[in-house]
């Protein structure tokens, strides 16, 4: 299976850090330490049974020399000492022999190897020394050259004293040489070397298949796991395996099939979603085109419907004035009255016309927004009713400084115009006469409150005075002029802002307009904002 | 007082009134006549008896050539834009003072005949008494003071 050679890259690991160079180095130092030690042990048992062996068979010599000497050095016969030095120094295993008297002298001495005599003499000293290491049983003294020599020193004593205890007579002196002690030792040595060896090159290939047997299938797994986790197709994994390796490669093929199963629903429940959102906005945008489609007849319908009921008007109108005009004088008194009627009602209605028109003109056609300080258009309201309201000694004012907003001029001075201008002209005879503005932020809204201290407006009035052509049936309303479009307008122009008007009112104590502006339109909330250019 | 023309012949005015409402036409034709002054008015039902009537095509050959245009924009077929550029495209019509009177007050409109030439542009207002003074003043300036301005200037 070709794979990407990203892939091949991530699973390079430095070959020293390669678990199978690891296990190999510690395999391998486990093999000499081991063998090498135990080997090493076995050689040196072994040399050990073999100073032993040489030790006895040297003892055994010396006790034979003793043996052999003891008679000569009764008889101190130095002739008969030489003849039997002969006939000892004729064994080849001899380095060399002496024969001492009990003061340490040197009586007689034969030397077959010449080498191991001068280490011998070189360390021996003289005679008074040669007292001093007198003893009593024999002794092996350390100046055996080579391994493979033991040197004895054996006191020769008489097999009976004139005390009872036995006399000493001399000493004997030798070296034993055993060839064949020192070529088996070289032989264990190299054994032991020969030995370890093998076992390291024995255990070099084993150790690598074995280390190979268990990598290989952890290479796969790793191979898989980067493939699983980009989202690539898992390659085979050495699922057939008993052992720990191939239980990991069940669960990670497990692993890989529940990932892949997610994935496909993931990518399903996706698609699925995206479709949702694809038809959803699909929806809205046709109901959108809809609505607007919508509006925008119901617009043209209102505009057309309003013009086409003027032009008769204005024909009714026009005809009525030019009869009282060119016969007005000639037309009996009651004929001119009825026509006087005629031109009042056509006027009246004519007037509602323009008002439905007006309103109609405030949902399509609203202006430029810009930055309108309520307190100075306020202001300029009140200075323009000035005189009315100093005429019914009606108090108006606003009780903190008012923020400024972003809307059209003159839809905002329509709508707070006609609210005061309400105020005032329903306010009749009351004891106490005032409207205050006031205004509460609230989250998300400006809240924008005209209070008056007026008659009041009934329950079940206070929806129908923002219908248009509707008026509150109150006593004093009939008094008041007014076609009764002003509330329906102010309704108009805020929810066209996107707010809402609301009243709270009680029959003899006072009505309270609210309007909630959205908080988003608010430019500033700073007192004595600088003046704009007034429309007012 | 009658208009006169060079050798002091006094000539009648004529006021064409395109319109397709004919108790509107009846209205203009009574306000203009309740002037009292040597001005004939003709009517037209639609944009293209307008147009037919102004070219002196087919039945209207024989039309006369009128001082003032009165015209409606709102008609069937031809509306009123129509005729003012079919008019300023036509060589003979071009200087024709044409008035819109509408009832399109929308600003929309009036920019509109405007920069398709119309003299100029008068609302069909709702107020009887100040309607019928705007036909009227249209009326007596178009065929007397402009009519003498213009025709003076052409004999110099």
């Amino acid at each position: 299976m070709a794979e990407p050679a990203r892939d091949n890259s991530n699973l390079a690991v430095p070959i020293r850090h390669r678990l199978q160079f690891r296990v190999l180095f510690l395999v391998l130092a486990m093999v000499v330490v081991t063998v090498g030690t135990s080997n090493w042990m076995l050689a040196r048992l072994i040399e050990s049974q073999l100073n032993e062996t040489l030790q006895r068979e040297t003892l055994r010599i010396g006790e034979h020399l003793a043996d052999e000497f003891r008679g000569p050095l009764m008889m101190h016969s130095v002739e008969s000492i030489e003849q039997h030095l002969d006939l000892v120094a004729a064994d080849p295993g001899l380095g060399f022999v002496q024969i001492e008297d009990r003061a340490g002298h040197v009586m007689a001495e034969r030397i077959n190897n010449t080498d191991l005599y001068d280490h011998f003499t070189s360390h021996m000293g003289e005679q008074n020394e040669r007292v001093a290491l007198t003893q009593s049983r024999p002794t092996l003294l350390g100046y055996a050259r080579s391994p493979e020599a033991r040197v004895l020193r054996t006191p020769i004593f008489s097999t009976n004293g004139v005390m009872g205890a036995p006399d000493l007579l001399g000493h004997v002196t030798f070296v034993v040489v055993d060839p064949a002690h020192r070529a088996t030792l070289q032989k264990m040595r190299a054994l032991v070397i020969g030995v370890v060896c093998i076992a390291c090159l024995i255990s070099v290939p084993l150790t690598a298949l074995l280390m190979r047997r268990l990598t290989r299938p952890l290479r796969r797994i790793m191979r898989a796991i980067t493939m699983l986790a980009s989202g690539g197709e898992v390659p085979s994994l050495p699922l057939k395996r008993e052992d720990e390796l191939g239980m990991l490669a069940r669960s990670v093929a497990e692993t890989a099939e529940r990932l892949s199963r997610a994935r496909t629903e993931l990518v399903l429940a996706n698609a699925s979603l995206e479709q949702q959102v694809e038809d959803r906005t699909a929806a809205l945008n046709a109901a959108n085109r809809r609505l607007e489609v919508e509006i925008e007849t119901k617009n043209e319908f209102l505009r057309t419907v309003s013009h086409d009921l003027n032009a008769p008007l204005r024909n009714i109108a026009g005809m009525t004035t030019m009869l009282r005009r060119r016969f007005g004088e000639t037309l009996p008194e009651e004929v001119n009255h009825r026509l006087e009627r005629i031109s009042a009602n056509v006027e009246l209605e004519s007037a509602m016309l323009d008002d439905l028109l007006e309103l109609s003109r405030i949902r399509t056609r609203p202006g430029d927004c810009e930055a309108v300080d309520l307190n100075e258009l306020i202001s300029g309201i009140t200075q323009a009713l000035e005189h009315e309201l100093a005429e019914r000694g009606i108090a108006c004012g606003i009780e903190a400084p008012l923020p400024t907003i972003d809307v059209e001029r003159n839809l905002a001075r329509q709508v707070f115009l006609n609210l005061i201008d309400n105020a005032a002209k329903y306010m009749g005879e009351r004891p106490t006469r005032s409207i205050a503005i006031s205004h509460k932020l609230e989250p998300g809204w400006l809240k924008v409150s005209v209070a008056d201290t007026g008659p009041g407006i009934a329950p079940s009035d206070q929806q129908r005075v923002f219908q248009v052509f509707r008026r509150g049936s109150e006593a004093g309303t009939s008094s008041v002029p007014g076609r009764g479009i002003g509330l329906a307008s102010v309704r108009a122009v805020v929810e066209h802002w996107g707010g809402e008007i609301g009243l709270e009112s009680e029959v003899g104590v006072g009505s309270t307009f609210t309007v909630s502006i959205p908080a988003s339109r608010i430019v500033s909330a700073e007192l004595g904002s600088p003046r704009s250019k007034s429309a007012a | 007082m009658p208009t006169r023309t060079r050798g002091d012949q006094v000539s009648e005015s004529v006021i064409l009134l395109v319109d397709d409402d004919p108790d509107y036409r009846m209205l203009v034709r009574d306000a203009i006549e309740s002037l009292g002054r040597p001005i004939k008015v003709f009517e037209c039902v639609d944009g293209c008896d307008g147009i037919r009537f102004l070219q002196r095509a087919g039945a209207d050959e024989a039309s006369p050539r009128p001082n003032l245009v009165l015209l409606d924009l709102e008609m069937p077929g031809a509306d009123g834009h129509e005729v003012l550029v079919r008019l300023r495209a036509d060589e003979r019509l071009r200087d024709l003072p044409v008035v819109v009177m509408t009832g399109l007050d929308d600003d929309e409109s009036e920019r509109r005949a405007m920069d398709n030439g119309a003299s100029s542009y008068t609302c069909k207002v709702q107020d009887t008494d100040d309607m019928l003074r705007r036909i009227e003043a249209a009326a007596i300036y178009w065929t007397t003071v402009h009519r003498q301005l213009s025709e003076s200037s052409s004999a110099a």
